[in-house]
């Protein structure tokens, strides 16, 4: 397949493409390129989208298949935009023995309340067991988190 | 100047070792960051170096810089049975 096969070639997908290709090709030789090709992609891009993965197999020379299998694996790689701001929430034993499962279904219903444009997502075990429940806040790990340390935490996120 | 330790690793930052530790060295202390002993439900767990050795204080929060290094937070004290052990010392130095 050459570039030209693979979509538009003037505008924003043409410039997608090309940034696609160049991230893949600086990686084509590694050891076990593909992860850190992801890795690269969602650090620029955000997310994945089933064009950017096609590309990355065509470089890779391997099956869609395979790409997409790594991508569907990892939940941490995303195929849709990500939200504007972002809780994810442990629900490990450890956290679930002090209450982690009740925060995440509050903090769930609560989504909206938080701000206009959030995720609230699950995590199983981000290792800070001893100061359960825990959590990332935009990245941030916090811990001993509940429904009033999130609402400050994220306080300014509604203004 | 008073020299005090605030872990710095996640554990700790993930229950305000941060925010104590830039409150600590607003209010004067010399602050250097170490791991943590592990008691990681006394985070964050801030050790004030003293003639006497280190003295353990568990469970600071940023506002309570100013009065710790005032001598006015008396050391470990607290609702929890460790916390209520006079003296308790993290450490030695």
């Amino acid at each position: 397949m050459t570039t030209s096969d693979t979509g538009p070639t003037a505008g924003p997908a043409a410039e997608r493409a090309a940034l696609v290709r160049a991230v893949a090709e600086q990686h084509v030789d590694a050891r076990g390129p593909l992860l850190p090709i992801l890795h690269d992609l969602t650090e620029d891009l955000g997310h994945l989208e089933a064009e950017d993965l096609a590309l990355v197999a065509d470089v890779l020379n391997v099956s869609r298949a395979e790409v997409h299998g790594v991508v569907s694996f990892y939940h941490d790689f995303r195929t849709t935009p990500p939200a504007e701001h972002r809780v994810v929430l442990c629900r490990g034993e450890a956290c679930q023995a002090v209450g982690a499962q009740e925060l995440y279904e509050l903090t769930r219903e609560r989504r909206a309340e938080l701000g206009r444009d959030v995720e609230v997502e699950q995590v199983f075990c981000l290792g800070n067991c001893a100061l359960g429940p825990s959590g990332t806040v935009d990245g941030r790990l916090h811990g001993r988190l509940d429904a009033s340390a999130l609402t400050r935490l994220t306080a300014g996120w509604r203004r | 100047m008073t020299t005090v330790y605030v872990p710095g690793d996640a554990a700790a930052c993930s229950v305000g070792a941060d925010d104590v530790a830039a409150a600590l060295a607003a209010a004067g202390a010399d602050v250097r960051r170490n791991g943590s002993r592990g008691l990681l439900w006394a985070e964050p767990l801030v050790e004030v170096v003293t003639e006497a050795g280190r003295v353990g204080y568990a469970n600071v929060t940023a506002d309570q810089a100013a009065d710790l290094l005032a001598g006015q937070v008396p050391p470990s004290s607290g609702s929890d049975w460790w916390r209520s052990t006079p003296g308790w010392r993290a450490s030695n130095a």
